[in-house]
């Protein structure tokens, strides 16, 4: 395990800590009421971890897995990021902290439909300004260990849902990021293509280290997970290590 | 990000929904058209009157004595005029001269009077006198070398008097004193009259109506031909400084065509200006139909914004690739909209399109032009301001769908498909 | 009226979108709006001006046999029967005209004239002559004073060529009809600007009495202008006096065609009869007004079929679940169409409201075109004064057209959103695959 030397502007995190929520409450308005996401959540994670953050909807699981990625900002708290604290970033500058250090692999559309498959996945790279020559080593080194070697020139409307979903995993770990954040990546696929993606995706984390946090209540995902924290109603209510 | 990886994601983008693209993209490209052709019909008629204007004052320029545009005195003349119209010949600037003599007079016939303009031109100096005026000779002979009593008139004025060939008429007018003098004419000629010309008009050579006049050897213009006419306000200067060694201390002024007939340079102005404005008020009309489709281009996509986002592109990025959509359509449909006006321009210019029998009759400051056809001609600085504005009113359209994209929060715009 | 409500809260569901359609609808119906007050106003300038000025709505002098009019071809003027006319109900006004050329000035310079003798009263009160006044007053109905010089209203440009102010005096002279010099000393009283150049470069008018004497035509006149009540009418005018017409000739001797060759009687034309070119001006306006009601409704309906078009192919899965519960596709097509209607009048209603505002505040604040040339004389065209602001005034906008033509073509526009949503196919739309 690497110990994160601490970034410019940010908190030193605790020896090996990578990513450190302390006393995080999110609250946000819907309508006339207001909606308490997180209440006072303080957790940690460490590098290479392969994590499921589980509960039932509404439970504040995705709310922590935005906060992560720099997506949201804590009401109340602190979430620090490989020494930044996101409250700290602006708009723009969190759009390249994201670009720098997380991947993201959602639910579902987390391709642009009018890339193909090859342009969707070297995308972040471009975003990046890496020379094309580069992207493309890098990228097909990807593509073809997800079996995607033969499909770049589809479309994502062309492809299925297995196959989107893998696409999406090579775009997110083609800027070796530290963090990749999946939220729910397995609710569109049927069982046996969603064990393959998980079963990949966890292949891919022993091959390179990357921290994968999920957002969840697929069992898949629980089965293969190193540890399970579980989230209630904005509260962690377990916190287990199974593997 | 690379422009070129944007410019594709951009262009891409735009042709999602291909009928919705091309359905706001006829409109700009449909009324981008009109503009220029509606510009280009009104020009062509601006233009003819401007070239008649100046084939009526005798060139790009006249020399006249100061005072006469306004009061059209005898008094204001030019002294030893054929002599100073062959020195200015000379000149390299000036392609010819041609002296003139105009009188406004009383035409008497013992049936009838009639006002009259009556023009002493010499045949020489202008051979295409009759062109120029759209006149041709109907009967009889335009001018009688030698006789200081030979007038032709039009047929129009003729009628009037009530007069045929060899039938006297008397001009009545004040001369350079101002004394009331009369002159004695005979009908030696009889001119018809084009649609557009002047159709009251007696001419004389220019040694009747200086006899008639009482002027000398003066003359109330010199119609000054340029080889650059578009340079007439530069050159202006160095004819007045050969005149001014010709004739120091005469009261002489060299005015361009459109100081002599300045009533119609400023309508045209007016005409073409407030047809600009009517033009760019009609598509705003398009305006609203483009921001309506950027904008529902840009709410569709909000999901997609969203994960934009959160992969890393920032906001103004966002904003960036809007705008380049729009850029993108407008361009594309502009272009298409130029070929059709440019082919409606061919189209128009050679075959006109009829606008009934008494044509369409322009008159001002006594410049008349009447077409039965009205035809197209391009004045490049019109066209270029014209898609300038259309440019620019079409890139305002899409400023407001841009802005809602980059003020777009990923996890809002996310949310929406939980 | 289900229909109504839901095409009604669909349309608030995208509050923008709706906006900007119909706000695209409200500007072409505005703009149409405001078009028709603005070139109608034109119109009717140029005409009265014409009509008012120099040639009536119908103009009645002897006829000639097809040439054009000279001193001697006059009509009978009798004062007292005039009265008698005036009675007509479709008549506004008659003015009797005497005219003639001759040279105007003093020592300095002399100007070919056209000397034109009315009744300053009737002339008064009937024609724009007097209401143009830029300077000094109309002429008096007064009888004259033997010894002083005689009134005369000069056309501002000639007042300026003869260097001639309000009360200078000027010599006039011409040749009258029994072969004399006539000529006399004016004194002018007033200067107008009409906007026509006949009238502004060379037209004195006098009092008619005077003019009379001046040519030896006492008794006479050349011409009678007669105004109607109202402009359409104008047949029912010549009916009206047809008596006093052929008191003027002698009976059978009244011709009503312009082309008429008879050079004995009366010649009676009207307005589009004597000046055609202007008559056609004005028909060739209407119909380019018309040009442009359709270009700009083709324009506006471009948004409004987009925006149909997509909200129908949002609502896929909306209508697919609507097929599927047992509604007829008429019923979905007819929504669609209940909803571009909606949009339409709504856009058509603010654009009346736009497009009427708009000309109240041109009629109050006016319209000053000179601003596009930095010259500063008179700009006239075709008796139009283009130097000074143009107010429009909303009798002469065609208020109802615009928005009737867009609520008909709404129905037009309406068309391909509409058979699209009918021809929907319930299971494909459910399911999302298209």
């Amino acid at each position: 395990m690497e110990v994160e030397v601490p970034r410019e502007g940010g908190v030193a995190p605790r020896e090996g800590l990578l990513i450190e929520a302390k006393d995080v409450s999110r609250v946000y308005q819907q309508g006339q009421t207001q909606v308490r996401a997180l209440d006072r959540v303080s957790v940690a994670f460490t590098a290479g971890e392969f994590t499921a953050l589980a509960g039932p909807s509404g439970s504040g699981k995705t709310t922590l897995l935005n906060m992560i990625g720099a997506l949201d900002k804590p009401t109340q708290g602190s979430v620090v990021v490989s020494g930044q604290d996101v409250a700290d970033l602006g708009r723009s500058q969190a759009a390249d902290f994201r670009l720098r250090h997380v991947g993201f692999v959602f639910q579902a559309y987390n391709l642009l439909p009018v890339l193909t498959a090859y342009e969707n996945a070297e995308f972040t790279l471009s975003l990046q300004g890496v020379p094309q020559a580069e992207r493309r080593r890098r990228v097909m080194v990807l593509l073809d260990r997800v079996g995607l070697g033969g499909k770049l020139d589809r479309r994502p409307d062309e492809l299925s849902g297995g196959e989107q979903q893998r696409v999406a995993v090579v775009r997110a770990l083609a800027t070796a990021p530290t963090i990749v954040l999946a939220d729910e990546p397995t609710a569109n696929l049927d069982r046996k293509t969603g064990a393959a993606l998980l079963d990949l995706m966890l292949e891919l984390q022993r091959e390179r280290g990357t921290t994968f946090l999920f957002s969840t209540h697929d069992p898949l995902v629980m089965e293969r997970a190193r540890r399970i924290v579980r989230l209630d109603s904005g509260a962690v209510v377990a916190d287990e290590r199974t593997g | 990000m690379g422009q070129g990886a944007m410019l594709v994601l951009a262009w891409r983008n735009l042709w999602r929904h291909r009928s919705r693209t091309w359905i706001v993209g006829s409109a700009i490209a449909l009324s981008y058209a009109l503009f220029l052709v509606v510009i280009s019909i009104e020009d062509y008629s601006h233009v003819e009157m401007r070239a008649k204007a100046e084939r009526m004052v005798g060139g790009a320029l006249r020399v006249e004595g100061e005072g006469f545009t306004a009061t059209r005195a005898l008094e204001h003349r030019v002294p030893g005029g054929e002599a100073l119209a062959r020195r200015l010949a000379e000149m390299p600037e000036v392609v010819a001269t041609r002296p003139v003599v105009e009188l406004s007079a009383l035409l008497s016939s013992p049936q009838n009077n009639a006002g009259g303009e009556v023009l002493g031109a010499d045949p020489e100096s202008w051979p295409d006198l009759l062109d120029d005026l759209e006149l041709s000779l109907g009967e009889g002979v335009v001018f009688s070398p030698g006789d200081p009593h030979h007038i032709a008139l039009t047929r129009p004025l003729a009628r009037d008097l009530r007069v045929g060939l060899g039938d006297r008429v008397v001009l009545t007018l004040s001369d350079p004193q101002g004394e009331v003098v009369r002159a004695l004419f005979f009908v030696g000629g009889l001119l018809d009259v084009g649609p557009a010309g002047i159709d009251r008009l007696g001419l004389l050579s220019l040694e009747a109506a200086q006899l008639a006049g009482g002027l000398g050897d003066a003359v109330t213009g010199i119609g000054v031909q340029l080889s650059e006419p578009g340079r007439r306000f530069a050159l202006r200067d160095t004819v007045a400084q050969v005149v001014l060694a010709e004739r120091p201390g005469a009261s002489i002024e060299v005015l361009t065509w459109d100081e002599v007939l300045p009533e119609l340079v400023a309508m045209l102005e007016v005409d073409h200006a407030s047809t600009v404005v009517f033009l760019m008020v009609v598509f705003l009309i398009v305006v609203f139909a483009i921001a309506n489709t950027m904008l529902m281009s840009v709410l569709e996509r909000v999901r997609e914004f969203g994960l934009l986002g959160a992969m890393g592109l920032r906001p103004s990025a966002l904003l960036r690739l809007v705008f380049l959509e729009g850029l993108l359509m407008t361009s594309a449909f502009m272009l298409c909209g130029l070929v059709v006006a440019l082919a409606a321009h061919v189209a128009i210019a050679t075959f006109g399109i009829p606008v009934g029998d008494e044509g369409l009759a322009f008159e001002t400051a006594d410049v008349r032009i009447a077409d039965t056809a009205v035809y197209s001609a391009i004045v490049v600085p019109h066209w270029a301001k014209a898609s300038l504005m259309v440019f620019v009113l079409s890139m305002a359209s899409s400023l407001y769908p841009a802005f809602r994209a980059m003020r777009l929060e990923p996890t809002e715009a996310m949310r929406t498909w939980k | 009226m289900m229909i109504l409500r839901l095409a009604f809260r669909n349309l608030l569901r995208h509050k923008w979108r709706s906006a900007l359609t119909a706000g695209g609808i409200a500007l072409a119906v505005g703009l149409l709006i405001f078009l028709s007050s603005w070139m109608g106003g034109m119109l009717k300038t140029m005409v009265a001006s014409a009509t008012e000025t120099s040639m009536g709505h119908v103009l009645v002098e002897a006829a000639t046999g097809g040439d054009v009019r000279t001193l001697h071809d006059v009509l009978p003027y009798d004062r007292g029967a005039l009265g008698e006319v005036d009675r007509q109900s479709a008549l506004r006004a008659l003015l009797p005209r005497l005219e003639f050329f001759g040279l105007a000035g003093d020592e300095e310079r002399a100007q070919v004239v056209r000397l034109v003798g009315v009744d300053p009263e009737r002339e008064r009160i009937a024609s724009s002559l007097a209401k143009s006044l830029r300077a000094g007053v109309w002429l008096s109905s007064r009888p004259r004073d033997e010894a002083a010089a005689l009134e005369a209203v000069l056309g501002a440009a000639l007042a300026r060529q003869l260097h001639a102010q309000v009360g200078d005096e000027l010599v006039f002279f011409t040749q009258a009809a029994d072969g004399s010099l006539g000529n006399d000393v004016l004194r002018v009283v007033g200067v107008v600007t009409t906007g026509h150049s006949v009238i502004d470069r060379a037209t004195v008018f006098v009092d008619l009495a005077a003019a009379q004497e001046l040519v030896a035509l006492e008794g006479y006149v050349h011409s009678y202008l007669l105004l109607a009540e109202d402009v359409r009418a104008v047949d029912d005018l010549v009916l009206g006096v047809a008596p006093w017409l052929e008191s003027l000739a002698g009976p059978g001797q009244v011709y009503r065609e312009a082309s008429s060759t008879a050079s004995e009687g009366v010649l009676v034309r009207t307005w589009q009869e004597v000046a055609p070119a202007l008559a056609e001006m004005v028909a060739l306006s209407q119909g380019v007004a018309w040009l442009f009601y359709v270009i700009l409704f083709v324009l506006a309906g471009f948004g409004v079929v987009n925006t149909q078009r997509m909200s129908v192919l949002e609502r896929r899965r909306e209508f697919g679940v609507l097929l599927a519960v047992g509604t007829r596709p008429a019923t979905l097509a007819a929504l669609v169409v209940a909803e571009t209607v909606m949009l339409a009048l709504a856009g058509a209603a603010l654009g009346l409201a736009f497009g009427a505002g708009l000309v109240l505040l041109v009629g109050q604040v006016g319209l000053d075109l000179s601003v596009f040339t930095a010259y500063e004389g008179d700009i006239t065209i075709l008796g139009l004064q283009l130097s000074e602001p143009m107010y429009t005034s909303l009798a002469d906008a065609d208020l109802w057209t615009p928005v009737a033509m867009m609520g008909g073509l709404a129905l037009l526009f309406a068309l391909p959103a509409a058979l699209r949503a009918a021809r929907m196919d319930a299971v494909r739309a459910i399911s999302g695959r298209t």
